[in-house]
């Protein structure tokens, strides 16, 4: 008993469960009377469903994979933003920080002012760029309101050590000209619901 | 496990099938991200979508170029069993085995009808959406998902009748070679 194409793309389609219900059963009718067919639909099943059970079955990431992820991208990233980086002040740091950690740490964020108290410097000094209204500020804008998309989407638990890290490995002890550890400007107020 | 990091590692997997080459390609996916992050635009859609779209488009780059070991397979179908004898619903060691086995016959058909196979019944993008991420017509698409599933079937019948070997891990060692 031979079969057409068109009925074994139907057969692959019904065993990929893409077919309408009216169709699918039309075709099981077929099925019920020629083996062949049957035959191919159960080896589509099995084809379908082991591809399947490929990602489903897939054994968990090996221990170590977060470090060698920020291994691999740190150094990346400084020789993408080095430059830039080089004038940028501490706020615009732990930005790049939360683009790389914001990534790979885990959320929710219960509370946003004690998981970020870096964020209000970072939306301060946001708004000293967005207001030189240039080309590079709007650059500087767009990374850093991603990079905060990412981290709070992605959630932060450990951010304030991760931020310490980076800040260690691209410019060493905190310096006294860290916004951090000056008086909120009072051009610059915090946004509301981030604590400063 | 982080929000974005396992489904990355994931997605990586199921296109490198091996977790060390998983772990690789992860990497050059979060380098990629570090790339292209300041386009995006959260108007053009949620951060986790874009981002698994540039994972899907990292992980297709990386099937692609990375060395394979194409099978003969057998025009002719292998002799018929009333019951194929190597899927069934036992253990999840056995059909992770089994999987595995699958998972290795597609990076031996043919890659042009292996990546929508890959991205149909392993991602679960639609025909569209494989079209568009391809670029290639929507009724291609159909063609060379039967095409691609119908090989499979008869790889898999092949490698029931002896005529080859299983692919494992030997392949595998032979792609990392070759890098």
């Amino acid at each position: 008993m031979t079969t057409d194409p068109f009925t074994e793309a139907r057969v692959t389609a019904l065993a990929a469960g893409e077919l309408s219900s009216e169709d699918a059963a039309a075709l099981r009718g077929e099925l019920a009377s020629n083996p062949r067919l049957a035959r191919l639909y159960g080896e589509m099943r099995g084809i379908h469903r082991a591809l399947a059970d490929f990602g489903d079955t897939a054994p968990r990431p090996a221990p170590g994979l977060d470090a060698r992820i920020l291994a691999a991208t740190l150094p990346r990233f400084r020789r993408l933003y080095g430059r830039r980086t080089a004038y940028w002040p501490t706020w615009a740091a732990a930005a790049a920080a939360m683009l790389v950690v914001g990534i790979l740490q885990p959320g929710p964020v219960k509370d946003l002012a004690a998981a970020f108290p870096q964020a209000s410097a970072a939306i301060a000094g946001l708004r000293q760029i967005a207001a030189q209204q240039s080309d590079r500020a709007r650059y500087d804008f767009e990374l850093l309101r991603a990079s905060l998309g990412v981290a709070i989407e992605g959630g932060i638990v450990e951010f304030e050590d991760r931020v310490r890290d980076f800040e260690r490995a691209t410019r060493g002890p905190a310096s006294p000209d860290d916004p951090r550890q000056t008086p909120p400007d009072p051009a610059n107020p915090p946004v509301e619901g981030v604590a400063p | 496990m982080g929000r974005f990091r396992q489904p990355i590692w994931h997605i990586a997997y199921r296109f490198t099938a091996t977790p060390d080459d998983a772990d690789e390609l992860t990497q050059d996916i979060f380098m990629r991200l570090l790339t292209v992050l300041p386009a995006y635009r959260p108007s053009g859609g949620a951060l986790g979508a874009w981002i698994r779209r540039v994972a899907t488009n990292a992980g297709i780059d990386h099937y692609r170029k990375r060395a394979r070991t194409p099978l003969t397979i057998p025009e002719e179908d292998a002799p018929e069993t009333r019951v194929p004898v190597w899927w069934s619903p036992e253990s999840i060691a056995e059909r992770r085995e089994e999987a595995a086995l699958v998972r290795g016959l597609l990076d031996q058909i043919q890659p042009e009808l292996a990546e929508p196979v890959l991205l149909r019944d392993m991602m679960d993008f639609s025909y569209p959406e494989i079209a568009e991420r391809l670029g290639i017509p929507l009724g291609t698409v159909k063609s060379r998902i039967h095409r691609g599933r119908r090989a499979l079937v008869r790889a898999r019948r092949a490698v029931a009748a002896g005529k080859h070997p299983k692919p494992g891990r030997a392949a595998s060692r032979r792609r990392r070679a070759i890098r």
